[in-house]
């Protein structure tokens, strides 16, 4: 078994891609550098066409002007060893099976029989991750779960009943749009906009009482990812990152999850943008605390000023503070 | 640029480049000083190709810089998995995985090497030697596509199920849950290229705190995962990159288990160095090479051990002493207004001891081995810190002079 193997290659699947489009009608060159632009790399075009137009790939017959396949349409691949081993492996992993009635697990294990676990849960120790995630063992939990999947397929509004972060219960319709997960968290999230609105609301999945699918759709497109992005605050927050204690390899992997850009200002010093909405916020700004004086918040203003308040706050505690006694 | 191509023989070679572009995504031509100019262009050129969705370019005085922008909020696969769909292969090899997929229609059909190779000459015009059809066909075999019987002195080929064969009824809700796991299971390269076998892409689930870096060491975590499952031990050839100098090391160690950051996506091997008679931890990122020595007698012995040492690891150190390091952390809660603090601690203490001291007033209490590991952990309560005591004077006095740097930093004291 190779992770690194030509089966898995790119152009296998631009040509896959091709062969299918080629097999139900004959497909113009235009169409098939269209599909190279779509599955395959940026250049790849440059590499497969030249392979496929003048039969060195003797994969395509061509009419003058129009292509077609000589194989007919390909067949979906069996899975190989190596992916028959990964699912075999999910079946021993909690969230895999959300998705599975035990029935319908007790097949996945016999389909997978023959294959070799690649990894246990136990071979791994998630050592920062949070204690309290979500219960997928929970019935209610994987009712909830399942019915959410549906109804994100479909576009189906649901009714949630659910218990803030707060504490508040909250009762609305919703339209269920993806499912989020955290590793850090152990917790899963609905991404959902409540009905008449277009402002994204985060639920954690462990909070919700009750969930049950409404009889109305959604119609028209929605564009997500325009959404978040309306999201983001227009000004990203400015750090300063100095080159001490390996702060800069630590804060370009700490930060790798949000989007950033980042420039050398002198040879110890890095400037770092990284952009966030009002839900990322706190979670930003503790972040940037836990590394020190490594890191310097330049802007913006609101979030500048939350880590002078901090800090502030601190030095007159520690100069009320019966607890203290400073070196 | 003759000797440029989009696809690659080995791995290893791309990974440090792009490990490089992902993190230091800023570092310009010449910055990459071990390497000739003409290989940081290729490699740039190739990066830039696989990648090309995700990249942005900038201009700066030090010359075009590239780095990958990548929004976890917005990304329903992880973009480097397209690294390891760059092997190379040869003309014949892609014409023969089409024509096997064509000829082999049916679960049912089966063939001889000499059927195959004149059925492809028949069919598709194309003359192959028919003993490199049967390498072909058993090679496929042993990756699980085909599977030989003998009939006679006849080897017979023929395809294994599809997924939509063997598990008919199942098999939209096995892709739903692919598309999960693809995202979020060690090795989830692997669900991707089933995804991109039935032609479907994941759009509903996304990762929040997602950190797409640790691909690019599967190759290395296959490996010592498989030692871990035989209890064999590994030489593991380490390059770290400090910013300063880059050293390589040999370990031989026995593999243990696999530490993994949440927060960062790190990941680490953890494992016994029978030369060092201690557990010790390697970052995957920097491991080289994996060589499989031979299994270690004492496994089991050792794997009880390391139990129970892991309740006393904040992190992935073992500390290099053996004194213990005792942190206690005061803290201002106001009680009824500020209980998400305390569920905070409770949540992110790792088994720290919580006390009520008095109206408002908290304790945090743990012992670890290495307490420099809570030092960014304990910053995060910045504003609310009563005290912060331990038996190591070290920490003791870089926390406060920590704490004492930022507020000059943030001109909240004067210099």
């Amino acid at each position: 078994m190779e992770l690194f193997s030509e089966l898995y290659n790119c152009y296998y699947q631009v040509v896959d891609h091709i062969l299918k489009e080629a097999s139900a009608h004959p497909i113009s060159q235009k169409r098939i550098q269209a599909i190279c632009g779509e599955i395959g790399f940026a250049e790849s075009s440059f590499y497969i066409l030249p392979k496929l137009f003048d039969g060195t790939w003797h994969l395509l017959s061509c009419d003058g002007t129009h292509y077609q396949s000589l194989t007919g349409e390909p067949q979906s691949l069996p899975l190989t060893l190596l992916q028959r081993s990964w699912l075999k492996s999910l079946l021993l992993e909690p969230r895999f099976c959300l998705f599975f009635t035990e029935e319908e697990q007790e097949a996945l294990a016999r389909y997978t029989e023959n294959a070799k676990v690649l990894w246990r849960p136990k071979d791994f120790h998630y050592f920062d991750q949070y204690a309290d995630g979500d219960d997928y063992t929970s019935p209610t939990y994987r009712a909830h779960f399942q019915i959410l999947l549906t109804a994100i397929q479909k576009r189906q509004y649901v009714h949630i009943s659910y218990h803030s972060m707060k504490g508040h219960r909250i009762a609305h319709h919703y339209l269920p749009l993806k499912l989020e997960y955290s590793a850090k968290n152990d917790q899963f999230r609905l991404l959902a906009i409540p009905e008449y609105s277009h402002i994204l609301q985060n639920i954690n999945l462990k909070g919700i009482q009750t969930v049950t699918l409404l009889s109305r759709f959604l119609e028209e497109d929605f564009d997500f990812a325009a959404m978040i992005r309306k999201s983001y605050y227009h000004e990203p927050v400015r750090l300063l990152i100095k080159n001490q204690r390996n702060a800069l390899e630590r804060a370009m992997l700490h930060f790798a999850n949000y989007e950033k850009k980042t420039k050398k200002i002198d040879e110890n010093t890095w400037e770092c943008l990284i952009y966030y909405n009002s839900s990322m916020e706190t979670e930003l700004l503790i972040e940037v605390l836990s590394f020190g004086p490594a890191i310097q918040v330049l802007g913006p203003a609101s979030f500048l000023n939350q880590v002078k308040y901090r800090l502030s706050r601190q030095i007159k505690l520690f100069a009320n503070s019966s607890y203290v006694t400073p070196s | 640029m003759s000797d440029y191509q989009e696809l690659i023989k080995s791995f290893q070679k791309s990974r440090n480049y792009v490990r490089d572009f992902l993190i230091y995504g800023f570092k310009s031509r010449d910055d990459f000083s071990q390497k000739s100019g003409r290989t940081y262009d290729n490699e740039r050129r190739r990066i830039e190709s696989w990648l090309h969705e995700y990249i942005h370019a900038s201009y700066t005085p030090q010359g075009k810089t590239v780095s990958l922008a990548l929004d976890s909020n917005l990304l329903h696969t992880n973009p480097l998995y397209r690294v390891w769909k760059s092997r190379s292969f040869t003309d014949n090899d892609i014409m023969l995985h089409f024509f096997f997929l064509s000829l082999f229609h049916s679960e049912d059909t089966t063939y001889t090497a000499e059927d195959l190779t004149n059925h492809i000459l028949d069919n598709y015009q194309v003359l192959f030697e028919a003993q490199l059809v049967r390498k072909k066909a058993n090679e496929y075999v042993k990756e699980g596509i085909l599977s030989s019987h003998r009939d006679g002195r006849r080897k017979l080929y023929r395809r294994t199920k599809t997924l939509q064969e063997a598990l008919p009824t199942l098999f939209p809700l096995l892709l739903l849950a692919v598309s999960f796991c693809q995202l979020t299971m060690p090795l989830g390269f692997v669900g991707s290229t089933i995804l991109d076998n039935q032609r479907v892409a994941n759009y509903i689930f996304l990762v929040k705190h997602g950190y797409y870096g640790f691909t690019l060491e599967d190759e290395i975590l296959f490996s010592l995962l498989s030692a871990i499952h035989t209890h064999h031990m590994v030489t593991v050839l380490n390059r770290s990159n400090r910013t300063s100098y880059t050293r390589e090391e040999q370990f031989t160690i026995v593999p243990y288990k696999i530490f993994v950051s949440t927060r960062t996506g790190r990941r680490f091997l953890c494992g016994y160095l029978p030369a060092r008679q201690r557990f010790s931890t390697l970052r995957l990122d920097q491991i080289q090479k994996v060589t499989l020595l031979e299994p270690f007698e004492d496994y089991l012995f050792f794997q009880e051990k390391l139990e129970k040492n892991i309740p006393f690891c904040f992190g992935v150190s073992f500390g290099i002493s053996h004194h213990m390091d005792q942190i206690r952390l005061t803290l201002f809660i106001q009680e009824g207004i500020e209980d998400y603090i305390l569920t905070r601690l409770r949540r992110e203490g790792r088994g720290g001891t919580i006390t009520h001291i008095e109206k408002n007033t908290y304790s945090y209490e743990i012992s670890v081995f290495d307490g420099n590991e809570l030092m960014p952990f304990i910053k995060t309560f910045i504003g609310r810190i009563l005290s912060f005591e331990t038996n190591n004077a070290f920490l003791r006095r870089k926390f406060y002079q920590d704490i004492d740097e930022m507020a000059k930093m943030y001109q909240i004291i004067k210099e």
